[in-house]
């Protein structure tokens, strides 16, 4: 600012008087300048008319001189510089000091009201410059910036459609013009609010909800422990929260200007965004997905898939909601589904989920081509009706579920379902059968599953014996690993047995996505 | 190679082998283009189907040394036979130029209307956005900053948990 004041002043000025008004940067002091400036300009008001400044510009551009003699304008400085400048510089520099001089015009007037006056018309002033300096640094900033980046908003914006949430806010910050492009609707048809650690709130979901507008396709929230993993990893994505005293330690409870009470998490009514306004957002979903929010609940996940009617791809990790009620809502409510991915938040123990409530899933959501349902307790005969009753479904993961013993797959290779899967997994099930995975193996030799092109059979303990699950085996004398290879080479097989001593893994690019 | 046939205003389907197109750039160089090639620019798509018996398809906001990168890329893209990861890796290379190249790289492929170069290019400005802090993307683009402090402490304020 100071800056810009001293060039000011000393800029040569155009106007034919020119040669009459002296140079302030050549001048002995401001109080010289200051002298000519009035000078000039009383004698030139004859002639204001063909000049560029007028009496009253050169008043002003020799009262800008004056900031010379004031040190520094910036506050972190302004008082210990004055104090050295009154010390150390020259007496006619120190009766020329902006306050020194304020003062003395203070003093001349007598009233308490001529005061007060004087005073408020210096702030006056002294803000009516300041607003001027302000909006021409602006100007002069926003032509730099124009050439500094080259593109125009709706190429900035595209940019800025491809920036995760938090990059977004970042740019937003930036320049006036970046901020005016990040609040665009496109910028949020792909909202990706997931975190390592929870610095979300229910606020931040609705407002992005409400930039998306009509713009909105697909909403991604809760935590992720580290960088995101593709579905098609086996580590599980669970992830609880130890203790409240890992979220109270962000200094977000500072910032709670609006509501006092506002939760610094997600709570269970975090996605009721979706159905404000007759569900205008819920209706344009096409994607969501949730990751371990604790607070959420069956209730508030199916009142907020109730509106979700165009929901095509929905993944949920972690979050303390029944299966069956899972996929009761997904039935009644998602008829477009393609993708479903569960996974469970209590290992082993889900086990609500009733041969009905797959009977209607299928019947209901014909365009399932991916499932996966991992960490619940599955049993044969309820995933033999899902997966022979989605009619195009592909991809197919069970991983880490308990009481599947395989017995599903039997003569399913020749079924329209068997014909036209191509992904298999089956990682970490604690109770698959050896033997099953012989007989299915066994068929895929023979020509079954056409389109197979993945099977994953790892198990971090082996496979579950004939008799006794308890015992663990695997034997490529009985399960035709090699031959599978041979045979259909265009199948990527995974057997990884550790604990057994034995791993059998073939070659191929993984992950892939679906 | 079979030698092209005249470019004339009959029924130019892309099968026809070789087909040469003419652009000229902004500053008056003249480059050719096979048509399979050019098809991937919607403007040039519609520009050809008008056909103008030959003459150079003029191009005024693009200048030559873009307009040969283009070309390049087109050509590349129309290339049969090319598997997805080695495309991937030359796309990369691609756009490993300096800053003020990418950015006339998204110019162009928006004028011309050319979706895969427009998609890469700008994936690439974001690249080089994200992660930064708004100091830093202020730096790495030169960029100042216009708000007052009073506004910036309100956009700050208005996406708070970014900052956290």
């Amino acid at each position: 600012m100071d800056a810009l004041l001293f060039r000011t002043a000393t800029a040569p000025s155009p106007p034919p008087m020119a040669n009459k008004r002296p140079c302030p940067s050549s001048s002995p002091s401001p109080a010289a300048a200051l002298a000519a400036a009035v000078a000039a300009a009383a004698s030139s008001s004859s002639s204001s008319s063909s000049s560029a400044f007028g009496q009253i510009d050169h008043l002003f551009d020799a009262f800008l001189s004056l900031a010379d003699s004031f040190p520094s304008s910036s506050s972190s400085s302004s008082s210990s510089s004055l104090s050295s400048s009154s010390s150390s510089s020259s007496s006619s520099s120190r009766s020329h000091s902006i306050d020194l001089s304020f003062d003395r015009l203070l003093d001349a007037r007598t009233s308490d009201r001529d005061q007060a006056l004087l005073i408020d018309r210096a702030l006056r002033l002294g803000s009516a410059i300041t607003e001027a300096a302000r909006r021409s640094a602006r100007k002069r900033a926003a032509k730099h910036n124009s050439v500094a980046w080259a593109l125009p908003p709706d190429l900035t914006t595209k940019v800025f459609s491809m920036l995760d949430s938090q990059s977004l806010c970042y740019a937003a910050a930036t320049c006036s013009l970046f901020n005016k492009c990040a609040m665009d609707p496109l910028c949020y048809t792909n909202i990706d609010l997931t975190t390592v650690v929870p610095k979300v709130n229910n606020a931040v979901v609705s407002t992005m909800i409400q930039r998306a507008g009509r713009a909105l396709q697909s909403l991604k929230l809760g935590i992720v422990p580290g960088p995101t993993m593709s579905p098609g990893s086996s580590q599980p994505l669970v992830y609880t929260i130890r203790s409240s005293v890992d979220v109270s330690n962000f200094s977000w409870n500072d910032k709670k200007t609006r509501q006092g009470k506002e939760s610094p998490i997600l709570t269970r009514t975090c996605l009721s965004p979706l159905s404000a306004d007759g569900s205008a957002a819920g209706i344009l979903l096409r994607r969501l997905h949730l990751y371990n929010i604790e607070r959420m609940d069956s209730a508030s996940l199916c009142t907020a898939l109730s509106v979700c009617c165009s929901l095509v791809d929905l993944e949920i990790v972690g979050l303390h909601v029944e299966l069956r009620q899972l996929l009761t809502s997904v039935g009644l409510n998602c008829p477009l589904i393609e993708r479903l991915f569960f996974e469970s938040s209590k290992t082993g123990r889900d086990d609500s989920l009733k041969s009905p409530t797959c009977v209607e899933l299928v019947n209901r959501c014909p365009h399932m081509t991916s499932l996966s349902l991992r960490g619940f307790k599955l049993h044969d005969c309820k995933v033999r009706t899902l997966v022979k009753g989605f009619r195009k479904l592909r991809y197919v993961d069970f991983s880490t579920s308990y009481s599947i013993t395989g017995n599903f797959l039997r003569n399913l290779g020749s079924t329209s379902t068997g014909t036209l899967l191509e992904v298999l997994i089956l990682r970490d099930c604690m109770h698959l059968k050896e033997m099953e995975v012989a007989r299915f193996l066994t068929a895929v030799l023979a020509g079954d599953f056409k389109c197979l092109r993945h099977v994953d059979i790892s198990n971090k303990e082996g496979l579950a014996s004939e008799g006794d699950w308890y015992n663990r085996s695997y034997t490529s004398s009985v399960i035709p690993f090699k031959e599978v290879v041979e045979g259909r080479p265009d199948i990527c097989l995974l057997a990884d047995f550790p604990s057994e001593g034995g791993r059998f893994v073939q070659k191929c690019s993984f992950p892939y996505s679906y | 190679m079979s030698s092209s046939p005249p470019p004339s205003s009959a029924a130019a389907s892309p099968s026809c082998p070789k087909k040469m197109i003419a652009l000229r750039s902004s500053d008056g160089e003249t480059f050719e283009i096979e048509e399979a090639a050019a098809l991937q620019s919607k403007t040039l798509e519609n520009m050809i189907d008008e056909d103008c018996a030959g003459t150079p398809i003029p191009l005024p906001n693009v200048t030559g040394k873009i307009l040969a990168k283009v070309v390049e890329f087109c050509s590349k893209h129309a290339e049969p036979g090319v598997d997805d990861e080695s495309l991937r890796a030359w796309d990369a290379e691609f756009v490993n130029v300096e800053q003020a190249t990418v950015f006339d790289y998204i110019l162009a492929a928006n004028f011309l209307e050319i979706p895969t170069l427009l998609n890469l290019t700008c994936n690439v400005v974001a690249d080089m956005i994200r992660g930064k802090t708004p100091d830093e993307i202020r730096k790495f683009f030169n960029i100042k900053s216009i708000f007052s402090p009073e506004e910036e402490e309100e956009v700050r304020r208005e996406n708070h948990w970014a900052f956290e």
